[in-house]
Formats: structure tokens, sequence, C-alpha cells
């Protein structure tokens, strides 16, 4: 916490789009730290695990002595590069989350339906989705895939709007790269998530947020 | 999709690479252990720098085939080289669905004027720099990522320094400038004015830029690192080092724990052999970083660019 009770986020800053997520935070006069070793970790209340290459990051991590405690439990299924290769990578116009009271699930269709609303323009590279999850998941927000990028899987209805952001406990996800635009709305609703379930749970379990990696 | 979308997600595709390491192969094996260390990509190449140096010649993209076995041995991008100005080659990287093209110095140029319009790929290009003009170029060109040009093959750093801190310095330069004075510093560096101005604006390049070009040691990489550069590319550095597998590991790591002096102490120790290197670069034969399409000194006799017209 900062000295006026404020939380402090850290970002693990081992690979990936650290900096961006960092500026962002800054930004919106939040303070935010990068994290490399156990130690600073100790020192926030909440993480952001940006993207990046994966692979390296957990090797990596490992090396670092961060390396199980990053790993989240969150009740669903995910699809790793859902959308396909990288040349399938693209943006989607999303409600800005800052417009969703607690608890309402949004969705591209819905956005379009208030035009005065905010939009965000969230990217995705190489996404993953989340196609099967617990009814405590609270969906944030959908879209529905290109037909031609996305790579076929029975499991799924290429039709159907499928679920990209997502909070479960104190676990918030993202497919999409939030730190990859100026807009810092999903990092301001980060913030006041983290703050929400922090309050709700003095001495618990620290807020962590993940983008694709 | 637009094709200023799809810039703007080849910038952030390279901006998933930060903070890591990038590493020369010339086999499936080589590739291994560079993805094993914690490399983020790999740069499938037939004949690493300090050999192209050696053997001279010309230097060509390398066998399709080679970079196809390379990709099928690792999950981590695979980038390949083209030559400057060589759109064909560059055509045929994307065909075979190659992650990232290098428009590289370190192969002969295949046109002394003017640099592939990257514009025209949906695969993201790195290009090299020496200073925030050809920086601004390259990105106008279409390059989503950058490095410092260095001087490859040599296992020395100071090319490398030259460049980052020259890049840096005409960022700094251009935070304290009047609005009015852009238009012609814009002139004097030869770059875009569109480009210089949002430079101006954000006191960063508008993509990411890697240390690349004589980096050999875990200091090395740090250093870089500590100029501010977004990660590193490692050439000759580690295969013709003693320790392969180790000094990548020991170099990924360092670059994750740059700041930290105690840290780079332990990677430093105890990690064979560094590459033997050029020290005198000045007198060596070779001279990859000056080879820019349009510029005087790429065309060997001193006329001006052609394209020197900005």
């Amino acid at each position: 916490m900062t000295s006026s009770g404020e939380v402090v986020v850290g970002v693990l800053a081992l690979q990936g789009a650290f900096k961006q997520h960092v500026q962002l935070f800054e930004k919106i006069g939040v303070k935010a730290t990068e994290i490399r070793t156990p130690e600073e970790l100790a020192e926030v209340d909440a993480l952001v695990l940006p993207g990046g290459e994966s692979t390296a990051i957990a090797l990596v991590a490992r090396r670092t002595g961060l390396g199980q405690e990053l790993i989240g439990g969150f009740p669903g299924v995910v699809h790793r590069n859902f959308f396909g290769s990288q040349l399938g990578s693209f943006s989607a116009m999303l409600e800005s989350p800052l417009n969703v009271s607690d608890g309402d699930a949004v969705s591209s269709e819905a956005a379009a339906d208030t035009a005065s609303s905010k939009q965000y323009r969230a990217v995705f590279i190489r996404a993953p989705v989340l196609i099967e999850y617990d009814d405590a998941v609270n969906v944030l927000a959908k879209v529905v895939p290109h037909k031609e990028s996305q790579e076929a899987d029975a499991k799924v209805d290429a039709h159907e709007p499928i679920v990209v952001a997502a909070s479960h406990g104190n676990i918030l996800m993202t497919s999409f790269h939030p730190e990859l635009t100026d807009d810092a709305s999903w990092h301001q609703y980060f913030f006041n998530f983290a703050t929400k379930v922090i309050k709700a749970a003095p001495g618990g379990a620290a807020p962590a947020s993940s983008s694709s990696a | 999709m637009s094709g200023e979308d799809k810039i703007m997600e080849n910038r952030g595709l390279a901006r998933m690479l930060c903070g890591g390491v990038i590493m020369d192969v010339t086999t499936p094996e080589e590739a291994k252990v560079a993805e094993a260390a914690g490399a983020v990509a790999v740069m499938a190449l037939e004949r690493i720098p300090a050999d192209l140096r050696r053997d001279g010649g010309v230097a060509r993209m390398s066998d399709p085939d080679m970079i196809l076995a390379i990709k099928e041995a690792v999950s981590i991008p695979v980038m390949a080289k083209a030559r400057i100005g060589h759109f064909v080659e560059a055509q045929i990287l994307e065909a075979i669905e190659i992650d990232y093209i290098d428009e590289s110095e370190v192969l002969t140029m295949a046109d002394e004027e003017n640099h592939i319009n990257k514009r025209n790929f949906k695969v993201p290009f790195v290009c090299g720099c020496r200073n925030l003009g050809e920086a601004l170029r390259r990105i106008q060109e279409g390059a989503a990522m950058l490095r410092t040009k260095g001087e490859a093959g040599t296992g020395n750093i100071v090319e490398a320094v030259r460049h980052q801190r020259s890049v840096q310095r005409e960022l700094r330069k251009l935070q304290s400038m009047d609005e009015n004075e852009l238009f012609v510093f814009a002139k004097d560096i030869q770059a875009p004015y569109d480009l210089v101005k949002a430079c101006a604006k954000e006191g960063r390049l508008p993509v990411v830029n890697f240390a690349a070009g004589g980096v050999a040691t875990p200091a090395d990489a740090a250093m870089l690192m500590q100029l501010g550069c977004d990660g590193v590319f490692v050439g000759s550095g580690i295969f013709k080092s003693g320790d392969p597998a180790k000094r990548a590991k020991a170099i990924v790591d360092a670059v994750t724990h740059y700041k930290d002096p105690k840290k780079l102490a332990e990677l430093s120790k105890n990690i064979g052999e560094a590459m033997v290197g050029i020290s005198d670069l000045k007198k060596d034969h070779v001279n990859f970083r000056d080879r820019e399409g349009g510029s005087s000194a790429a065309n060997g006799n001193g006329t001006p660019a052609p394209h020197g017209t900005w």
C-alpha cells in the first residue's frame, strides 16, 4: 500500500510487454513497479502478468524463484492460440469496462447497440480464449470470431461470441493485450477490481491479472 | 484490415519480445539449445556473422529448407534474414510463414538505393539503425522493430554502444526542442517529419529497439539494457564461445536482471571462454554497419544519396 492506503500494483518484468503496463498505470496515477525477484513481489498488493513469450517467461521464472506461485487457479478451459497463427492477429472494438456495473456481462454486440458508450480497441495476438467455464466466472467481454482467421475447433461454434475477458475471485484475465493501446480503461478497471478485492478480504490473497502470453 | 492496423499489430507483436534475447542459430540442435536457455526467438541462418566476415563472397538469404527445419524444432518465433532491398527474398520468407524478417546489413546489399517496402508485407520486419534518422527511415518503410546495427560478428560492443547512445541522445535532444524547430531537425536527420513529431511528443521510438552487433558477454547485454535497449540479439557471441548453453542462459538472465550488479557478477562466473573477437574495427576490411540504401557510404563513391530529398 502507498502511505495514503492505495493499492500498489506490481508488473512481472521477467520478459514481455511490462514497460507499457507500468506506463499506463502511471498515466492514471496508480503506483506500479517492475517485479523481478520474490522480495520485490512481497512488496506489492496486486500483480500483472504481461504478455510475452510464455516459454521464455516460464524458464526464467523458474530460475528466479518466481515459478509456481505465479500460476493461479481459474475454473475454466483455455483454448490457446484460438484465432490461428500470428498473421491472424487482429483488433476488435469492445465496450469500455468502466461503463459496466459490477457483474454485468459485456459483449461486442451489446456495445454496438449503445453508440454513445465509450469503445475500447482490443488488440489480439495469437490469443487464447476461455471456451468452458464455471458458473461463478464473471464474463467481462466477448467477441464474435472472424470466420477466416480462426482455426476450427469442434467444441466451439464459429458464430457464437466467445469470452475474451473474465474474472473470478481475485483473478482478472484478458485474451487481448490492454498494454498495446494508449487507452488505460482496463488498467483503471484492474486497479478498481484490486482495491475492491483487498478491501473485501484484508490480509487475503493478492489479486492477479493475466493478459495473453 | 487496413495496412495501418497491420502495422500497429506488428509493432505490438514485437513488444512481446521485450526484455528477451534473440539468438543466431544455424542448426535445429542449436535452436533447441537457444530455446532451452530461454531465448524469446531465434534467427535462422546458414552462416553466423563471424563466419560471413571471414569467408567473404556474396551472403544471401538462407535455404528455406534449412529455415523450416529450425522452425520445426522449436515453438518460439523464428526470424530469417533477407538482403537489403531484396523484396523477393522477403516474399519467399513470407511464403514459408517465417515469424519475422530481418532486412539485414550482414548480408550483401541487393539494392544500394532502396530498402524493401515493408508495407507490402503482412509479416513484421526488423531493421538495423545507427541513429534516430536511420531508425525513422526504416519505420516509415514499415519496420515493426529495430535493432542497433553494431558491428556483427566482431564480439566488440563499441559500435552497438555508439548506435544506442546516438538514438537515445537524439531522442533527448528532441524533448528539449521547440515545436517550430522540428521541421529543420527532421530535414537534418533525413527523417519523416510526422515520425519526428511523434517521437518528440512521446519521448521514445514508436517501435521496440533491441541491441545487436557485438554482444558477447552478460555484461555487454546488461550494459545495452541500461542504455535503454528493449532486448538483445546475440549472434556469433554464443555459438562461437567455449560453452554455448551456459553462456546463452547467462545472457538471458542478465537481460532480465540488468540492473542488479550482484546478480550480474554471479552470471558472469565460469561461463567458459568468450569468442575471440576483433578489437580494431576501423582497420577491419569488413564494414557491415554503413550499409544503408540511398546513403553515400553504401554506394562507396561518395556521391550524394539519390533519395536524400526528404
